[in-house]
Order: C-alpha cells, then structure tokens, then sequence
C-alpha cells in the first residue's frame, strides 16, 4: 500500500461518483451513455413512460384505497362515541350542539327522534375524526 | 423543474427516466459486486428498471418529502437509489467487497440534508468500493497520466483536490463546455486504463 500520496480513498470515490453523475447531469449526455452502452433510447423511454403511468394509477388506487378504510375507521369511532354520549345520564342534546357549534335550530331538535340524532351525530364526529387524521398526517 | 409530481411534464419525467437510467447502469458498471456478466440482472433478480422506479415511486408517494430548495428532483432520486442499491448491497452479505461497517439508517435520514449532492453521496457510496484496492496508488499513477493534458489536468484536480463542480471547473479554469465534457471523456478513458493496470474488477 502507498502511504507516501496526498491522495486517499475518499478522493478516489468522489473521483469515480463525479464520472458517474457526468453520464446523468443532462439528457443528451445520458441519451449518449446508454446509447454507447447499445441500448434502444427510444425504448428506454417509451417502456419507461407506460411503467411511470403503471405505477401513477397503482399508488393513486393505494390512496384511495388507505382513505377509504380510514373513512370506515372514523365511521366506526364516531358510532362507538355517540353510543357512549347518547348513554350518559347527563347528556344534553343542546349543549353538545353548542359545544361542537352544529348548526341546527331548537325547533329542530325537539322534532327529531332518537335514530335521527345518532345519524347526525355520527356524521359529524366521522368528519370531525376524519379532519383531525388529515391534521396529524400534515 | 416543478415540485408536485402532478405539474410535472411528459417531457420533464423523460428526462428524468434517461437521466435515472443512465445513473443507475453507470453506477452498477463501476462496482465489482454484482452478479453476473449482465449488468441489468443482480442482487435478487432486480434489475435497473426495478430500482429506477423504485425511487420514482417512493417520490409520487410522498411529493412533499421533497424540498426544490436544497436540490434538484433528480439528484433527490439519485440519492434514493443509491441508498436502495446499498441496502441491497448490505442485506446480501455475501455480496459484499467493502468491509465497511455501515449503519443504514432509516427513509427519513436526510431529508433535511441540503449540503452540495456529491458531498451528501460520498458516505452512501463509499459502501461500494473495495477497502483491498489501493486507492492511493492508483490516484498517482492517474495524476502522471493527466499531466500532459491541461484541460484533463484541470479537471481532474478541481474535481478531485478541490471538489469543484462541473459549472465551477468551467469557470475557474476558463474552459467551454465542450471542452469540459470532452476532457471529462478523456479523463474516463484514463480512469479505465487505471482499471485495467491495478486489476480492477468491473
């Protein structure tokens, strides 16, 4: 091994990493690289376009896919909740109206019946819960 | 470039997958571990493609991981596969030529990394090479090899003793861009005689 050089094996690398990125830093460069290396372009390319679309539409139905369930979750937490709500003895319909500032008038509330109340509270907790995931994944 | 995988181009991914392509198949022929005389196919049957996309995916994942003002969408790529290609490397043991301890951190390491892309590669990529090798003796034979070629001289010290880039060689030392990517050429071929004199596993 040569001891006596200025140079070490990290220059050596950043020697070898720089060739590596001269090949890659613009497209006529890297069209000339994979070209001397016998390569189709025009196939990289084309081939590359439809796994890119492939991949685009498989991530998107993943999405779609992960916010349904998340949907469902926040449905079935928000079911669980007005259960319990609706179960306390001092539960009062309009405070909680006040509370989570729901828009309905007192006419309404004394008009509506037991399932009719659980639906609208459900609703709102499940796109209170849901809101509140979207927050905590930001 | 934009920054939301949505406001990108046809145009703009195509010079992306060329780019990415060409990256990643320069990056496998510089390296001595791969198997096979193929290098489209080692490490598990995965192939260029395979890491190529890979990274693109794991952008489209999460576009907001990427932050435009500390680099390029494509050095951001660049640095996915390098970490996929070392974590490969890693995983199979048996396909290792460094005996370098090297703990792979997690997705997240360096997002917030915004030093210049080369300087943030070279601990990712120093995985790659052989501790066998003499590194020291090769650099000197290549630093009599360039000397009686001013521009390839120029490159080779800004790049190696300085770490310039490509746009600060140009102009530091006055050169056209064309000179440099012909020197650069010139520097490679010399790189590869090096390769051939020390013995150098491609």
């Amino acid at each position: 091994m040569n001891n006596n050089s200025k140079y070490s094996k990290g220059d050596f690398i950043r020697f070898v990493m720089a060739t590596v990125e001269h090949v890659s830093s613009d497209k006529e460069k890297a069209k000339e690289f994979l070209s001397a290396e016998g390569l189709n372009v025009d196939s990289i390319v084309s081939d590359g376009m439809k796994r890119l679309k492939r991949l685009k539409m498989q991530i998107e139905a993943e999405k779609t896919k992960a916010e349904m369930l998340s949907a469902d979750e926040a449905k079935q937490k928000a079911s669980e909740w007005v259960d319990d709500l609706l179960s306390k003895i001092d539960f009062s319909l309009p405070e909680l109206v006040k509370e989570e500032e729901l828009t309905m008038s007192f006419r309404n509330i004394e008009k509506l019946s037991q399932d009719d109340i659980k639906k609208i509270l459900v609703k709102h907790f499940t796109l209170k819960f849901l809101e509140e995931q979207a927050k905590s994944k930001k | 470039m934009s920054n939301q995988n949505s406001e990108i181009t046809n145009e703009e991914w195509e010079d992306i997958i060329l780019r990415l392509q060409a990256y990643t198949r320069k990056l496998v022929k510089e390296k001595g571990w791969f198997r096979g005389d193929e290098a489209g196919v080692y490490l598990s049957g995965k192939e260029i493609d395979d890491y190529v996309f890979e990274a693109i995916g794991r952008y489209l994942k999460n576009p907001e991981k990427y932050d435009p003002s500390k680099r390029t969408l494509v050095e951001y790529l660049k640095k996915h596969l390098i970490r996929s290609l070392v974590n490969n490397d890693l995983i199979s043991a048996e396909n290792r030529t460094s005996s370098d301890v090297f703990a792979f951190d997690n997705d997240e390491e360096d997002e917030n990394d915004s030093t210049p892309f080369l300087d943030s590669i070279l601990s990712h990529a120093q995985i790659f090479f052989d501790e066998e090798i003499d590194y020291k003796e090769i650099m000197n034979y290549m630093e009599s090899e360039v000397k009686d070629d001013v521009d390839v001289e120029n490159i080779f010290l800004g790049l190696v003793g300085c770490g310039m880039k490509r746009a600060e060689i140009i102009k530091e030392f006055n050169m056209t861009a064309n000179e440099y990517d012909n020197g650069m050429r010139r520097l490679i071929t010399i790189r590869n005689k090096a390769a051939k004199k020390y013995n150098i596993k491609k």
